[in-house]
């Protein structure tokens, strides 16, 4: 209990250091939920295009004017396919329609047997039927135009702003190669980093001045015993890891209310939770080597942690675009089964499926401890012989 | 009689081929200063640290108060205090809370760790600094506190290494009462240092080890007396024949002399009126000399003629 109670005096000796990793780690919380805040009043509802072929040929004022209007609507491409072949295409979803402007078309376009503008769609998808009727409204709104007395250019023109203004909303059908996250995964995936920062800068030296050699031998002769000391500093920096995870989970709740208390919430908080807990495990392993070694590379050495850890296990940098032989150096960090088990938290996995995440995290803390016994154990038989 | 503190028999430790402790034994009764000297790497340190159960050992035994020593002897433990010879505190705690941290690794009860949290601040005299970090304090008020994290808890036996390493004499004059006060407070000591006037000074019984072996052991008389050395004459003599020489070192209990820069040192080995027969001779030969004193061997001859002048430190 002295040592647990002494850790902690001397760990409030770091609060400066701390509060200011976790004000860098509340501005970071604030600039990424401020990206998503004026997302949702101006840009919450974008416009989706789709690839539609068009073929013009009457290539007229009106024919030019109908293209020009598609154009601005959606992504135009002129191909010049068999019917079988647009079919195979549209079914398959490489484009939404096929339009073909009939030769022609300017001349006899307020006929009553007026060429109709040959569409080809799939009339059981939403975008199809969507691109197809913005059409129909174009032509028919020229039509209401000239027949209310207007000539034809200005028809167009009173037309196209007609249509145009009238899109305040677009129909936004998700696109599964977007990088459009959401802010619950984009607000979690940087939370480790600042854990780790503030773990690794305030807490390490303090384990660290316990396993000094003077203070470890002074301890070692009073009635603690080593063991206890271990586990009392375990203990301690468990313990200021979950303090670290709550204050963490509070700043980035004050953000996510959309999201709190729901499934996904709890599988990332959990997620967050485990890798605390490693991280803890992870700084007695760091700890378990010669002190002295240690602080004097102590700078140098967190930095390269921190950002190695974050780098390769896509906190940084999304693991998408990390090479293979990165992602195959990264699957030995806690960092990238983080990422990974937040990923298929996004994508909507349950429990049973995020739980290997858990695992390999899991997996590693007891790697560290395990590994940091054996090195104190191979230090104890060097002293000794 | 008073009891036995400590008693080691045939320790033997090794590192490798090196042999620290071979067959090293040694006795201290309650009570007792007991001074531990030997040139560096005589084995001084690896003796204590075996004592203390930080290191383990080949051979042979430690008991402590009379029951044997292990690591896991709390209880032993609890009753043994330990001021190292690096200043071993905590840089971001404060003197008070340095004192209380040592202290409540023996003392559980708030109360009592309080008073003697107080009492051994009071006892170093750092009662004014008891809110200083230890980096504002000076090299003299460090050792002090240094020695209250080792006494807080009231221990019976108390080791102290070389306690008065780099302190200025004030503050070595100070922690060396502390000893004496400690002592006759019914704590048992066991004190290294290098300085032999220090031990001279504090220990009731000295002994003397080097190679991992103990070459003496005894009070300082009994020490002093083991050696060939009894008397060193000095003369203050500006002229000097090699004749001369030759018969002074021709005089009872003569057995080596020295002229070097106008000084002439005769040693003697026993015998009672030394000097007089040294100035006699000076007198019937009508050599002229300035001063002639006597001096006593020192613990610090015992200790150099016991383990040698050569340097320690060379490999």
């Amino acid at each position: 209990m002295q040592v647990f109670k002494a850790f902690f005096k001397l760990v409030c000796k770091y609060k400066v250091g701390m509060f200011l990793y976790f004000g860098l780690c509340a501005l970071m919380t604030v600039l990424v939920a401020s990206q998503y805040n004026s997302d949702s009043k101006e840009n919450s509802f974008t416009s989706n295009r789709y690839s539609i072929i068009v073929k013009d040929n009457d290539n007229t004022k009106l024919s030019k004017a109908v293209v020009d209007y598609l154009k601005k609507q959606q992504n135009v491409e002129f191909h010049d396919y068999t019917e079988d072949e647009l079919k195979d295409l549209i079914y398959s979803e490489f484009y939404t329609a096929y339009v073909e402007i009939p030769k022609g078309f300017m001349d006899k376009h307020r006929d009553d047997d007026a060429l109709q503008i040959k569409t080809l769609y799939d009339t059981g998808r939403a975008s199809g039927n969507f691109v197809i009727l913005q059409l129909d409204s174009f032509t028919q709104g020229i039509v209401r135009c000239e027949n209310a007395g207007f000539s034809l250019d200005d028809a167009i023109k009173n037309t196209k702003e007609a249509v145009e203004t009238d899109n305040f909303v677009k129909l936004n059908e998700k696109n599964d190669d977007s990088n459009s996250n959401s802010k619950l995964y984009s607000l979690f995936l940087f939370i480790p980093y600042g854990i780790m920062s503030i773990v690794l800068w305030c807490v390490l030296p303090v384990v660290l001045r316990f396993s000094s050699k003077d203070i470890k031998s002074r301890t070692a002769i009073s009635s603690i015993s080593s063991h206890e000391r271990t586990i009392a500093l375990f203990l301690g920096s468990t313990v200021v890891c979950v303090c670290v995870y709550i204050a963490m989970l509070i700043l980035s709740g004050c953000f996510l209310k959309e999201y709190l208390f729901t499934e996904k919430w709890f599988l990332a908080a959990l997620n967050l939770f485990v890798f605390s807990l490693v991280n803890g495990a992870f700084l007695m392993f760091v700890a378990s080597f010669p002190s002295k070694s240690i602080l004097k590379a102590k700078d140098v050495l967190i930095n390269i942690i921190t950002i190695a850890f974050s780098f390769l296990g896509g906190i940084f940098v999304p693991l998408e675009l990390l090479g293979e032989d990165v992602r195959n150096v990264g699957r030995f960090l806690p960092t990238y089964w983080y990422a990974v088990g937040l990923q298929k938290i996004e994508a909507g996995s349950s429990f049973a499926d995020v739980s290997s995440c858990f695992g390999m995290q899991a997996i590693f803390g007891v790697f560290c401890l395990a590994a940091g016994l054996a090195i104190s154990r191979v230090y104890m038989y060097l002293k000794e012989s | 009689m008073a009891n036995t503190v400590v008693e080691i028999n045939n320790l033997v430790k090794r590192y490798k081929e090196l042999i620290a402790l071979d067959n090293f034994g040694l006795t201290i009764k309650e009570g007792e200063i007991f001074g531990l000297l030997g040139p560096n790497g005589s084995g001084k340190t690896t003796t204590i640290n075996c004592l203390l159960s930080l290191l383990s050992y080949d051979k042979g035994e430690i008991k402590l108060f009379d029951e044997k020593m292990t690591p896991s002897r709390r209880d032993l433990k609890s009753r043994i205090g330990v001021v190292p010879q690096n200043v071993a505190v905590f840089d971001e705690l404060t003197v008070y809370e340095n004192v209380e941290y040592f202290c409540g690794l023996y003392i559980k009860d708030k109360q009592l760790k309080k008073k003697c949290v107080e009492e051994a601040i009071e006892f170093v005299d750092i009662a004014d600094f008891k809110k200083f970090y230890p980096k504002k304090l000076s090299g003299g008020l460090l050792r002090r506190l240094n020695i209250a994290c080792g006494i807080a808890h009231k221990p019976e036996l108390i080791i102290f290494d070389e306690p008065t390493v780099a302190v200025d004499p004030q503050s070595r004059n100070r922690i060396l009462e502390g000893i004496a006060e400690l002592n006759n407070n019914g704590a048992t000591i066991i004190y290294t240092s290098h300085y032999m006037e220090e031990v001279e000074q504090l220990c009731n019984r000295v002994l003397i080890m080097d190679k991992g072996k103990k070459v003496a052991e005894g009070t300082k008389d009994e020490l002093k007396g083991m050696i060939k050395n009894t008397e060193s004459i000095v003369v203050d003599v500006r002229r000097l024949s090699d004749e001369a020489l030759n018969d002074i070192k021709g005089l009872h209990h003569v057995y080596d002399v020295k002229y070097m820069n106008g000084t002439l040192t005769v040693k003697c080995s026993g015998g009672k009126h030394n000097i007089t027969h040294v100035s006699e001779y000076f007198e019937k030969n009508g050599i002229d000399y300035d001063r002639i004193y006597s001096e006593l061997p020192t613990l610090n001859d015992v200790f150099l003629e016991i383990t040698g002048k050569e340097l320690r430190d060379k490999e």
